[in-house]
């Protein structure tokens, strides 16, 4: 059994990316960062969430950056979708570097301020599982809620997660989203990440996607085409190559990582 | 959700702020309490461990060692190596020690507090070659990364699991939950009317489950759910709606008159328990099991407190013995009141068990455990 792609959105620094029959016949939207009406500059701009929707979540302005990325994600990829069943739709996160970032933030009011410096408004933040908080609470999801942590693979870990909850009948429907937020606290790090702050969601149901269909996921060494790891070297490491193998409407197995750490997914 | 094949747990393992499974055990069905005074300039009490010395590499990181000390009691498992998988639960990895990196601006940091990394050296020093994944969804974190383990091995993915939890106590999440003005200053004392906070503990604890019984195995993971409150960031839902919904999820299909005890999450925050509390009545109307909470004894250990509890849970089932909740005095500040068991352990004969954990970000889970022979 497969399970229906309906719609898919990846942010980064270039712009965004929207794909389903709700952006129109030839399935696939691109967009610039100044056509979004955004400054033009390089990498991604301060996010706005008027940016991604006509009416953004009042919260928008509030959250962390890798709760923004997430849920400006999310929201291009539910745009003008009707989801059934809220209640049970499932969501699953992606994420390798989760909330490193707002750590590093509230770490320094810490180093600054001593206990008194300790800042609640970050503090809420610095849990890698918060922007899936902020994604049910904007479309008032009941589901399941999970966040995987795989490192390279995260991102498509959760997709792969997210088809065999539908597959195997534990949930009607699944929003996956995988999500990284690259500042300065990564480089502190002895892990050589070397990509940029990006975020990408996939809608799945067990009925008809639109956009492709997929399933027989398989843990560890398949056949199949391998998917070229990038060199950013964090959990959105596949997910451009995966959405290439999408827009080329590729049928069959398809491969991320390597050895029993990869992760495999069937495409037609 | 009932598992289409029966998910068992073998063997379990934990060190706690009162020792390991046994010693935590008996000092449930005590009562005792190892809450200490957090340290200097800190004025409410936290639950540490006392973790044994056995690698000097180890000593400047609490929450790596709390992880393999928390395996020592498991001993070999019966599944090849690339057919057992690892699911680690934290909500903040190696926090301990990038925290004191920082402090002493040591260039560049370990990366343990990245999660996967953490789960990547665990699995390499514990010699596991099948899948490996880290999970965290809050203080739900050890409860869902059970319900993954269960899940991996239905779909075949492995043929045992080892489910680790492990988080480290830290002034950065000392410091983070007093700004929230979360944290009791004499220490936790879950369902009570005067209760005003919950305490920090640290832990570890390892299940290994698996799709066969040997003789001796702990208990049984029957069923499970989760959901979301899709409510509010850091506040627990008023009406219980989103645990309950958890709760039904997990007891689909279910008699839940065969249940004997609730092991609540009882963080001891007025919020959090005052929530259980409507989501029990929501599910079980006026015939809500008796309720405990082991938080009281050795405070909230975060991602280790989902495994930590299946493991309590699991003893409680198969020993039909419920431990009191330390810190309640018996009145009750809830609507409905509860059946909190205090004062002396409660003998209701072995059954099944539901645990519960909720989270920051409207985590919710239920696990339903019972004896290895329950159907």
């Amino acid at each position: 059994m497969t399970v229906g792609l309906v719609s898919y959105a990846r942010i980064s620094a270039r712009g965004i990316v929207q794909g389903g029959p709700s952006v129109g016949a030839s399935l696939w939207r691109e967009a610039s960062w100044p056509e979004l009406g955004a400054p033009s500059g390089e990498g991604i701009p301060a996010l706005k969430g008027r940016y991604f929707s006509a009416t953004p979540s009042p919260r928008f302005g509030r959250m962390d950056e890798l709760c923004k990325l997430a849920l400006a994600a999310a929201e291009l990829c539910l745009a003008k979708v009707s989801i059934t069943r809220p209640e049970d739709l499932a969501l699953v996160g992606g994420s390798m570097l989760g909330c490193l970032e707002v750590d590093g933030l509230y770490h320094d009011t810490l180093l600054k301020g001593g206990p008194q410096g300790a800042s609640p408004a970050l503090f809420v933040y610095t849990l890698p599982s918060m922007f899936l908080g902020e994604i049910a609470i904007r479309f008032g999801l009941r589901g399941r809620t999970s966040l995987i942590s795989t490192g390279a693979t995260s991102a498509v870990a959760a997709l792969a997660n997210a088809v065999r909850l539908v597959e195997r009948g534990r949930a009607p429907g699944a929003l996956a989203v995988g999500v990284e937020a690259v500042g300065a606290f990564a480089g502190e790090l002895d892990l050589h990440v070397r990509g940029t702050s990006g975020a990408s969601a996939w809608l799945l149901s067990a009925e008809d996607g639109g956009l492709a269909r997929m399933g027989d996921v398989r843990y560890g060494v398949a056949a199949g085409r391998t998917l070229a790891a990038g060199p950013e070297g964090y959990g959105l490491t596949y997910v451009a190559a995966l959405e290439q193998a999408l827009r080329e409407r590729h049928v069959g197995r398809v491969v991320c990582g390597e050895g029993m750490q990869a992760v495999s997914l069937a495409l037609e | 959700m009932k598992p289409s094949r029966a998910i068992f747990v073998v063997k379990g393992g934990a060190i706690t702020p009162l020792g390991d499974l046994e010693a935590l055990w008996r000092g449930l069905l005590e009562g005792r309490v190892a809450f200490k005074p957090a340290g200097r300039s800190r004025p409410y009490v936290a639950a540490h461990c006392e973790i044994p010395a056995r690698d000097p590499e180890l000593s400047m990181r609490r929450c790596m060692a709390l992880a393999l000390e928390s395996t020592r009691e498991l001993g070999p498992g019966s599944a090849r190596s690339d057919r057992c998988a690892l699911v680690f639960a934290s909500t903040k990895g190696e926090l301990d020690q990038w925290e004191l990196q920082r402090a002493l601006r040591v260039k560049p940091l370990e990366p343990g507090i990245v999660l996967s990394e953490m789960a990547s050296e665990l699995a390499r020093r514990l010699g596991i070659a099948g899948r490996v994944q880290a999970t965290s969804t809050a203080c739900a974190s050890g409860s869902f990364a059970a319900i993954e383990a269960a899940e991996m091995l239905e779909d075949g993915d492995a043929d045992e699991a080892l489910v680790i939890g492990a988080d480290a106590l830290s002034l950065f999440i000392e410091h983070g939950f007093g700004s929230l003005k979360a944290v009791s200053l004499a220490g936790a004392r879950p369902f009570d009317t005067t209760r005003d906070g919950l305490t920090l503990g640290e832990a570890g604890a390892a299940a290994r489950l698996s799709l066969q019984a040997p003789r001796g195995a702990l208990g049984r993971l029957v069923s499970f759910g989760a959901s979301n409150d899709a409510n509010h960031i850091s506040g627990p839902s008023r009406d219980g709606l989103g645990l309950a919904l958890a709760i039904e999820r997990c007891l689909k299909g279910q008699d839940a008159g065969r249940i004997k005890a609730i092991c609540a999450h009882g963080t001891a925050t007025r919020y959090n328990d005052a929530m259980e509390a409507h989501a029990f009545e929501r599910v079980f109307g006026r015939r809500i099991p008796p309720v405990f909470s082991i938080k009281g004894s050795i405070g909230h250990t975060l991602g280790a407190a989902g495994v930590v509890e299946l493991l309590v849970s699991a003893l409680v089932a198969g020993r039909g013995v419920i431990p009191p909740t330390a810190g309640f005095s018996g009145q009750a500040a809830d609507e409905p009141a509860l059946d909190v068991v205090r004062g002396r352990p409660r003998d209701v004969g072995p059954g099944l068990v539901l645990s519960t954990n909720s989270g920051f970000g409207g985590m919710n889970t239920a696990l339903l455990v019972g004896p290895p022979e329950v159907a």
